[in-house]
């Protein structure tokens, strides 16, 4: 089964438009979602959550329609961090486990409890009071304490500082461990994705530029440093992005369409996006 | 629904125990003060509640409920049913207070408070879907008009004439009191679902 499918789903704002996203994310795989800032991740998550009306498409979250009735029990089974945590200011994190626990039919607060110690975090600190990255630890816990099958993280690791995100990271993996969940982490650093993703999706402008396994994606592309002249002779279609400098050029380039001759360079997850995002300027 | 009011009742609980202090204050008053109580409880119940909402939205807490398994709807009715319980509340607390601390009897002092938590819930009833629909920062303008409408009214109320003298310098009894308490309530019950189409509205 799938944790999700999404098709052509759109979204009109003024000035912005959401433009017929599609793509499919398998049981147990982690999702990336990489793009700019305004690119769309946000708006993307938000609507798989039928948080706020869309102007056209389907979604399917764990095999439920989100616009059916029925949505409302998979919710159940849905953790979901946003990119501020949320929470009341005044509430310490045992009154937020409280309130999750009178939400959430399977709140496990022996779970909820191991997370806090496991993060380092005090359950009598008023949210007020915690730093940024201690308040999105908390929102993780929370999230990772209602058995979930989807967690949905929205820039959970922006702002944070190295040992923070990799202490989140890890706890992401640990909880895709069990193949039958699955995460969806948008974000715009993308060396995080590159470290925990299965798939990625990158939002450019508002349109699904690349829909890929990560591990595809790597082996498919790769750079080459070049002349501008040796890069005006290759194949269009050998070419995904460019760049020109006084110097030379570099290209990156599909693999396959490669012509012998030239020595390819192993890429990395920034280097596509950036280049793909470049090209779509174009 | 549970978890919202309960998320609702641990962010307000200062605010009730301010609540409960300043009635009791309030009903140590004497009875022949010009004071006018229940404009105050009317007024500090209905603000309760948009203290709430501006919690939420410093918060950014709406963002999240919108994705917890709760329905838009549960969302808009925990704060009509948090405001009712407290002006209810408070109402209790009134006529208590009064009975025992302020000299009326006690269908006085009940009347009272029913007539003043009819205009709490009135009160409500036409700020909410305001707030629901433009936030409570620029929902602000229409609680300052309201508060000014309902002073101007409450005052006009106290010096018509033919109106039976006030008790406790307080709005004065018509003996109609369960019925403005109930037609508050329709109010209400009109308000929820405007609120509802409101926040779907917004949230769309």
């Amino acid at each position: 089964m799938n944790a999700i499918e999404c098709r052509d789903l759109t979204k009109v704002y003024d000035g912005f438009t959401l433009d017929r996203v599609t793509f499919s994310l398998p049981s147990g795989c982690i999702l990336g979602l990489v793009g700019e800032n305004g690119a769309g991740k946000s708006t993307t998550l938000a609507l798989l959550m039928d948080a706020i009306g869309r102007d056209g498409g389907t979604v399917e979250v764990l095999g439920t329609d989100n616009r059916s009735p029925a949505f409302l029990r998979t919710r159940q089974e849905v953790g979901v961090v946003l990119d501020e945590a949320c929470f009341p200011e005044m509430l310490t994190a045992r009154e937020m486990g409280r309130v999750f626990a009178r939400l959430y039919d399977r709140w496990d607060p022996a779970c909820f409890d191991g997370y806090l110690a496991r993060l380092g975090l005090d359950p009598e600190k008023k949210c007020k009071d915690l730093s940024r990255g201690t308040r999105m630890k908390l929102a993780l816990a929370a999230a990772l304490s209602h058995d979930a099958k989807l967690l949905l993280l929205d820039e959970a690791t922006s702002g944070l500082d190295p040992m923070v995100r990799d202490e989140l990271l890890e706890v992401l993996r640990d909880f895709t461990r069990d193949e039958t969940r699955s995460v969806v982490l948008s974000s715009h650093i993308v060396s995080d994705l590159e470290k925990v993703c299965d798939y990625i999706a990158f939002l450019h402008k508002g349109r699904l530029v690349l829909f890929s396994e990560k591990d595809r994606l790597l082996e498919e592309y790769a750079l080459v440093k070049l002349t501008a002249g040796q890069l005006e002779e290759l194949d269009p279609a050998a070419v995904a992005g460019r760049r020109v400098g006084p110097y030379g050029a570099e290209a990156l380039v599909r693999r396959e369409k490669l012509p012998a001759g030239f020595v390819p360079e192993r890429t990395t997850l920034e280097d596509v996006i950036l280049f793909l995002a470049k090209e779509g300027d174009r | 629904m549970k978890g919202l009011l309960y998320k609702d009742f641990l962010v307000l609980r200062k605010s009730l125990w301010s609540m409960l202090l300043l009635v009791a204050i309030f009903c140590l008053i004497p009875s022949d003060s010009r004071f006018n109580l229940s404009l105050f409880f009317v007024v500090y119940t209905g603000l309760l509640p948009v203290s709430l909402l501006s919690f939420d939205e410093r918060s950014h807490w709406d963002r999240l409920a919108r994705m917890l398994p709760v329905t838009r709807r549960d969302i808009v009715r925990s704060k009509y049913v948090m405001g009712f319980f407290l002006t209810l509340g408070a109402g209790v607390l009134m006529t208590l207070g009064r009975t025992v601390f302020g000299g009326l009897s006690l269908p006085e002092a009940a009347s009272l408070a029913l007539g003043a938590a009819a205009l709490g819930l009135v009160f409500q009833a036409v700020l909410y879907p305001f707030l629901f629909r433009l936030g409570v920062e620029k929902g602000r303008l229409a609680m300052g008009i309201l508060v000014a409408v309902m002073v101007f009214l409450s005052l006009q109320v106290n010096i018509l004439p033919g109106n039976r003298p006030s008790v406790g310098g307080d709005i004065p009894l018509t003996g109609n009191e369960p019925l403005f308490f109930a037609g508050a309530v329709v109010l209400v019950v009109v308000s929820v679902r405007v609120s509802e189409a409101m926040y779907a509205k917004r949230a769309s």
